[in-house]
């Protein structure tokens, strides 16, 4: 490629394993071509290629976290503050080693980056987190990195991030935001109280709300933080990860995404009709 | 890079809690919104995927920021009648009144943030493991502004995506709110009509149940879209939850068979002078056949299911 690798960003850079390295170097060759792996279907390799950018390769980041314990009162709705940031970290760090070796790899940005969250038999407390993407760069050399000089990156696949170029965005970052939150137990007292009852639950509803609201709040102060001026395709996931039932986190993602200047409108719709269905 | 996290900000959980017994927004989502509107240049957020951003642009909709309503209702079983079986009017109510909160509270925090409407709306009902008979409704939603559009004095509601909203738009409509009406039925020893017996014939019980309980849900459905002085209503979905369960009466155990039945869908108004809608490109996929002919499964219905991806729907290309 034509812009070689650029200056390293100061702060809070993820120190490598070796090998992670020494395959990133070996993706190029005595005459400096490229060799690429991604996990792009070809479809998506089209319009990537289309959209005037190359695959990188595949990049990996992933963190093992020992997700520490919190005492919940029972009957108390409160956040588990401990909780919510060890599996927020954890999930940074993981994003921050996939940037790092998309960085290496000289690329412009990664796409089509997946999130996983495994736990294991072996391991009670233990919580693996994997970030996974295809790193791309620009044929013309042209820099698409995020404002902080790192390279960008979106959990939009091929298609989706052909169709943000051409309506005038490019990608940003995936932001995320997270809130694990203790959901109280009922009292007996209550429970008796509300048998043959229909009506709200006001404490519960703040609950679910605020736990909701707060990883909205941070997924928004991430998209902030980047220079962002907004973000696409947020979703809200739920899950309890094998802890209490009563004890749930809940996930916010999206993509962060800048305008950038348009040489033509972007495409107008057309009405098909699909005839062999 | 990692980022710092952010803590939370404590609020008066007491004024929180009194603001939703009124109906109203919990103070931590008052204060994002109110955040929202007070930054410079804020930053918006959506549900959207990029090709429904190209629509949006294209119907002119831009979006304000994603928004949420929700109510955990707690739904206790009474009313019913030692013989027979009728509508728990209780339970109708409880469960239009749960389902009207958290759209009230959604329509609010688009009403907050100065939107016209909110798109996309998906909305769900959940219940929970820890908590009997605890039952959340539950719609998050996109917040957006039209262009060329008088700010409404409450935003309206959609459940209509944002292609289906352009699909409209072309058609000559506008969406005005969501219609719904629902239904709780119960059938006393429904399931004892066919007990015993060898012979296949109808349960004539689940059969008045499912009718009854549609005919007054749609009556109500089409009341509410009435009341908006709709035109008609589109999208019209029905969701049906039916169990059999155990009750009380008299020291007497019952089993009933249960039915809660709503009728939902985006009501809509006639725009003036539309014009006439264009008329579609007909394609011929050519992906389609390839595909199912490679597939080793004989006559797979599902190889067809796989291949409309979004992109096709959209039609954007």
């Amino acid at each position: 490629m034509s812009q070689g690798i650029q200056q390293r960003p100061q702060t809070q850079r993820q120190a490598l394993p070796q090998h992670a390295v020494e395959r990133i170097q070996r993706s190029r060759n005595a005459q400096g071509q490229r060799f690429f792996t991604s996990d792009l279907s070809v479809k998506e390799f089209l319009l990537v290629r289309e959209s005037g950018f190359e695959c990188a390769g595949l990049v990996l980041g992933s963190s093992f976290y020992h997700v520490g314990y919190q005492r919940s009162d029972w009957s108390q709705n409160q956040e588990m503050t401990v909780l919510t940031q060890a599996m927020y970290q954890a999930r940074e760090l993981a994003m921050a080693r996939m940037e790092e070796e998309a960085h290496e790899l000289g690329s412009d940005g990664v796409i089509g980056v997946r999130l996983h969250v495994n736990r294991h038999s072996w391991g009670e407390d233990l919580i693996e987190f994997v970030a996974v993407g295809t790193a791309v760069y620009a044929r013309d050399g042209s820099n698409w990195r995020a404002p902080n000089g790192m390279p960008f990156t979106s959990d939009l696949s091929g298609q989706d991030f052909w169709m943000l170029l051409k309506s005038g965005y490019r990608p940003v970052s995936l932001v995320m935001g997270n809130c694990v939150y203790h959901v109280a137990h009922q009292s007996l007292r209550g429970w008796f109280k509300s048998v043959g009852q229909n009506q709200e639950m006001p404490n519960f509803t703040q609950a679910l709300y605020d736990a909701r609201e707060l990883a909205m709040e941070r997924l928004q102060y991430e998209a902030q933080l980047d220079g962002a001026s907004g973000v696409v395709g947020t979703q809200i996931h739920e899950s309890s990860h094998g802890w209490d039932a009563h004890v749930i986190e809940f996930f916010a993602i999206g993509t962060s995404v800048l305008p950038i200047a348009m040489k033509e409108a972007p495409p107008a719709p057309v009405l098909v009709m699909t005839v062999n269905e | 890079m990692p980022h710092p996290f952010l803590p939370d900000r404590p609020v008066d959980e007491a004024a929180s809690l009194h603001s939703l017994a009124q109906g109203g927004l919990p103070l931590r989502a008052q204060r994002r919104i109110s955040e929202h509107n007070r930054a410079g240049q804020p930053c918006f957020t959506s549900t959207f995927s990029p090709a429904e951003g190209v629509v949006a642009t294209a119907t002119g909709i831009s979006p304000v920021s994603q928004v949420m309503g929700s109510s955990v209702y707690h739904v206790g079983f009474s009313g019913y009648a030692s013989y027979g079986g009728g509508e728990l009017a209780a339970l109708t109510t409880a469960y239009e009144q749960a389902r009207s909160l958290a759209l009230g509270r959604m329509q609010q925090e688009a009403t907050l943030l100065g939107a016209h409407t909110v798109v996309d709306v998906r909305f769900e009902r959940r219940e929970f493991e820890w908590g009997a008979g605890l039952l959340e409704f539950q719609a998050i939603g996109t917040a957006v502004r039209l262009a060329n559009a008088p700010l409404p004095e409450r935003a309206t509601l959609t459940l209509l995506s944002v292609d289906d909203l352009y699909k409209l738009h072309l058609a000559g409509y506008a969406p005005v709110a969501i219609a719904m009406g629902n239904c709780f039925w119960y059938e006393n020893h429904a399931d004892c009509a066919g007990e015993g017996s060898w012979f296949s014939q109808e349960l004539t019980s689940h059969t008045r149940a499912a009718r009854q309980a549609r005919s007054l849900a749609v009556e109500r459905f089409r009341h509410a879209a009435r009341h908006f002085n709709a035109h008609g209503v589109v999208g019209t979905r029905v969701e049906r939850v039916a169990y059999d369960r155990e009750y009380e009466v008299n020291d007497t155990s019952h089993t009933a068979f249960h039915l809660d039945l709503v009728v939902m869908g985006t009501a809509v108004v006639r725009r003036e002078n539309p014009a006439p809608p264009p008329r579609p490109l007909l394609v011929v996929d050519l992906n389609d056949r390839s595909e199912s002919e490679l597939s080793f499964d004989s006559g797979s219905a599902d190889a067809d299911d796989e291949l409309g991806s979004d992109d096709d729907e959209l039609g954007s290309e």
